[in-house]
Order: structure tokens, then sequence, then C-alpha cells
């Protein structure tokens, strides 16, 4: 039993490929984590104060985004795209796609962060002279990231777990060299040891949103 | 006589067909503090806000002698930044609006905390200050940007009698100064004791300001007679 699932021998010879896997998944995931929380800062500010027809054009893409299954459009960048001239590689396309997702997420989850700052925090502001930049920026912006904290961080965890999309174009990501090698070795020890990677990354991240939810006293 | 700091001529403020009040005026002098009392709804408290240009006037003029030393108000729920301590509350304006550097700003914004009596809580959060310490940050807060006149939005809804002196006598630390407070209040115990002139806003128009012994006296006029002691006037209700 041990010797069918969890082999030493055969994970000793995996563990380079998924030592690759696994750095190549963290970097995908860091990317596409960080590129979604600029883009979705990005859209809730336009959603919110830009001019009319940009707050809608926002709101449908976040509707859209959210709407469509983050493998599909995956695949739609990657086999798709180069129908119109724009090969991306799978890094690069795995990338936009999570972030193209993830940000129209982080753009709900930051509009209503900041929807949740009491209007009288503004007005504080402006009655001490400061301009709706500086309102923004001092006042709304820092009580607001407070607020998302938890459930930013519960969508990094689930952009981080999408990355395992990737091995569907290609990509060498972590789950990609574990299906590789188990096909290899006829030996689904690699899987194994891929899972138990992932709850080793996610487990504590996982935690972490409780604890910082129970802290807050607000469970969403 | 002390110089006049601001004076209000002829406002007037409608919501849609509701006229609030019209040809309304005021006149503050430097160290003069001013009580505006009446009824809920009277429109006290957007008279604030207008004067804030929190809301815009549909009439009148507005003039500061001084138009760089403007006007602060004290909201009746303080409004700190909960994200900073009392200092960086007092700080973030003299910083972001009035761009002084980091260490000025520090050290007028002590002053300013000194002043209302909370040197020794300049690290706290306002989560960690009692609802009267909150206060006086926020007059800080104000006072900070040095203010030719201060307006205050019920300051003493939240005040035990205890903390009502105590904000009484900071109010006239402020006036000792020479900045002059205006102060909407449903408070008649806090306008008869602190005020040096008192009004009444009531159906759209303002008494002319009386010294407050005069306000509450006997030969106050008769709308403020009927206002102070409704039972004693049965032929003018208050409310229709």
């Amino acid at each position: 039993m041990l010797e069918t699932f969890f082999n030493g021998e055969v994970l000793l010879r995996a563990w380079p490929l998924l030592w690759e896997g696994l750095l190549l998944t963290l970097q995908l995931g860091a990317l596409s984590i960080v590129l979604g929380w600029l883009g979705g800062l990005a859209l809730a500010l336009l959603g919110l104060y830009g001019p009319g027809p940009l707050r809608a054009l926002v709101r449908a893409y976040v509707d859209v985004f959210r709407a469509l299954p983050v493998l599909v459009l995956l695949i739609l960048v990657y086999y798709a795209l180069p129908f119109v001239g724009l090969s991306l590689s799978a890094f690069a396309s795995a990338t936009l796609a999570l972030a193209a997702v993830s940000s129209a997420y982080t753009s709900e989850i930051v509009r209503a962060g900041i929807e949740a700052v009491p209007e009288g925090q503004s007005e504080a502001g402006r009655v001490l002279g400061l301009s709706f930049p500086q309102i923004l920026r001092l006042i709304v912006l820092p009580q607001a990231f407070r607020l998302v904290i938890p459930p930013l961080t519960g969508n990094s965890i689930n952009v981080l777990k999408d990355t395992a999309l990737a091995s569907v174009v290609a990509m060498p990501d972590l789950l990609k060299q574990a299906t590789q090698a188990q096909a290899l070795e006829a030996n689904p020890t690699p899987l194994i040891a891929a899972a138990g990677l992932y709850l080793l990354i996610l487990l504590p991240l996982v935690a972490m949103v409780r604890r910082l939810e129970r802290r807050l006293g607000r469970p969403s | 006589m002390s110089p006049v700091v601001l004076s209000l001529t002829g406002a007037r403020k409608a919501f849609g067909a509701d006229e609030l009040f019209s040809d309304l005026s005021i006149t503050l002098a430097r160290g003069e503090h001013l009580c505006l009392l009446g009824p809920s709804g009277a429109g006290k408290s957007s008279l604030l806000r207008c004067l804030m240009g929190l809301e815009a006037l549909d009439g009148g003029t507005l003039t500061l002698a001084d138009p760089a030393a403007g006007l602060g108000l004290v909201f009746q729920d303080f409004r700190l930044f909960p994200h900073l301590d009392a200092l960086g509350n007092v700080t973030l304006a003299l910083r972001a609006a009035q761009g002084l550097g980091p260490g000025e700003a520090e050290g007028r914004a002590r002053d300013a905390l000194a002043q209302v009596g909370l040197e020794a809580f300049v690290h706290k959060k306002p989560g960690a200050l009692s609802g009267g310490q909150q206060q006086r940050v926020a007059i800080a807060r104000a006072l900070a940007l040095r203010p030719a006149v201060l307006l205050f939005d019920e300051p003493t809804s939240a005040l035990d009698p205890e903390r009502t002196a105590g904000l009484g006598a900071v109010l006239r630390g402020l006036t000792a100064r020479g900045v002059a407070l205006l102060t909407v209040t449903h408070d008649l115990a806090f306008a008869e004791h602190w005020a040096d002139a008192v009004a009444l806003l009531r159906d759209g128009q303002l008494t002319t300001p009386l010294p407050a012994a005069r306000f509450f006296g006997p030969e106050a006029p008769a709308t403020v007679r009927a206002f102070l002691s409704p039972g004693a006037a049965p032929e003018e209700p208050s409310e229709p």
C-alpha cells in the first residue's frame, strides 16, 4: 500500500521535477495575484469615481469576468488569440487569464470596502481642507484596506489554487510535473506529493484568513 | 468691541419648496461665543454645513475678515480617523492640506493637543479614548489649522454634566485666545452657562443675539420665552 501511494524512491526521482513545478506555480500565482490586486483597485476606483460611460464599462467587465469560468478564458487566450495574431506563451496566457478574473473579483471586494467607510469620514476630510485624491489616499483607502484584507486573502487563495488550470495549456506547473512524473513512473506517488505541497502552501493561508476574520469580527 | 471675524448676510437655504431659513444674518466678533438654539429640524446643523461649504447656500454672502484663517467644524459624532492615533488625526491636514513638514506639523499638533489637555494621549487611537477625549482630539484637529471661527454641532450631546463643564472650560480657553465660536445645541443649560450671546433659530428666522442673562431672563422677546417655556405660551403652538 505504502509502496504504491507513497513510494520513497519514486518521490526522490520525481522531486527535481516537482520542485521546478512548485516554483513555477508560485511565480504564476504571485504574479497573477499582484496584477489582480492592481487591476482590481484601478477597476474599483474607475467604477466608483470614473465618468459615467467608464463606470458602465467597468460594471460590464466585472460581470463578464466573474461569470466566465477561468478554464474557458484560459483556453480562449491560449488557443483562440493566436488566430488574431496574438500568440502568448503558456505562462503569459495563464497569468493574463488568472489576473483578468482575479481583478474582477478584487474590484468588487475593494468597492465594497470603500463603500463601507462612512461618508462622514470624507466630509471630515473636506472640512479640514483636503482634496479628493488626498481624502481617498489618506482617509478612505487605509480604512477600506483593513476591511478587505480577509476577503482579499480568500480571493488570492482561489487564484493560487486556479494556477493548477495552467497545466491544461501545457505549462509545466506543479500539477503538470506531477502528472508527467506519475505517467513516467506508473506510480501515483508524485501526485500525492503534489497534493501535499498544495496543502502545505494553502492551509496556512486558509488558517490566516480565518484568524483575520475572527479578529475583525465579521465573517464573510 | 472686538473686530468682526465673520459676517453672514441674507443667507437663504431651501430644500425644494421647503425653505429652511431666509434672510438670515450672523456676525461673530473675535473671541465671541455665540450659541444657536432651536427646535429639531430648524436648520441649525444645515446652517453649519453651509458655513463650512459642505452644502451650498441658496443665497446670501459670507465674509471672513481673514480668508486665510478659515472656519473649523467639530462634528456631533467627532468623525476622527480611526486608523490614526490622536497625533496622526491632527497632523494629517497640517501636512496634506497646509503642506507643513513633518517636524513643524507635529509641533503644532502637539501644541493643539496640549491646549485641550490631551498631551498624555497623543499616541492613542480614537478607539482607545473616551467620548470626551475623542471630542477634544476633534477640537485639536480643527484648532491646529488656526481657524478664526470654530463651529460646534451639538457638542454636549454625548457628554455627562461633569464632562460638559470640562468642555465649557476648553471653549473658554479658545475664546480667550481670540477664536470665535458658533455652537448649535439643544442644551439650554450649556448655552446659559457658557455662551456670550444666544439666539433662537425657529420657523426660518433668527432672533437678535442677546447676552445669555437677557436671553434666559424675563425681558426676552415673546418668541424666545415661548420656546423656553412652551406651556406658558399656548397662543403659539410649536408643532402644527
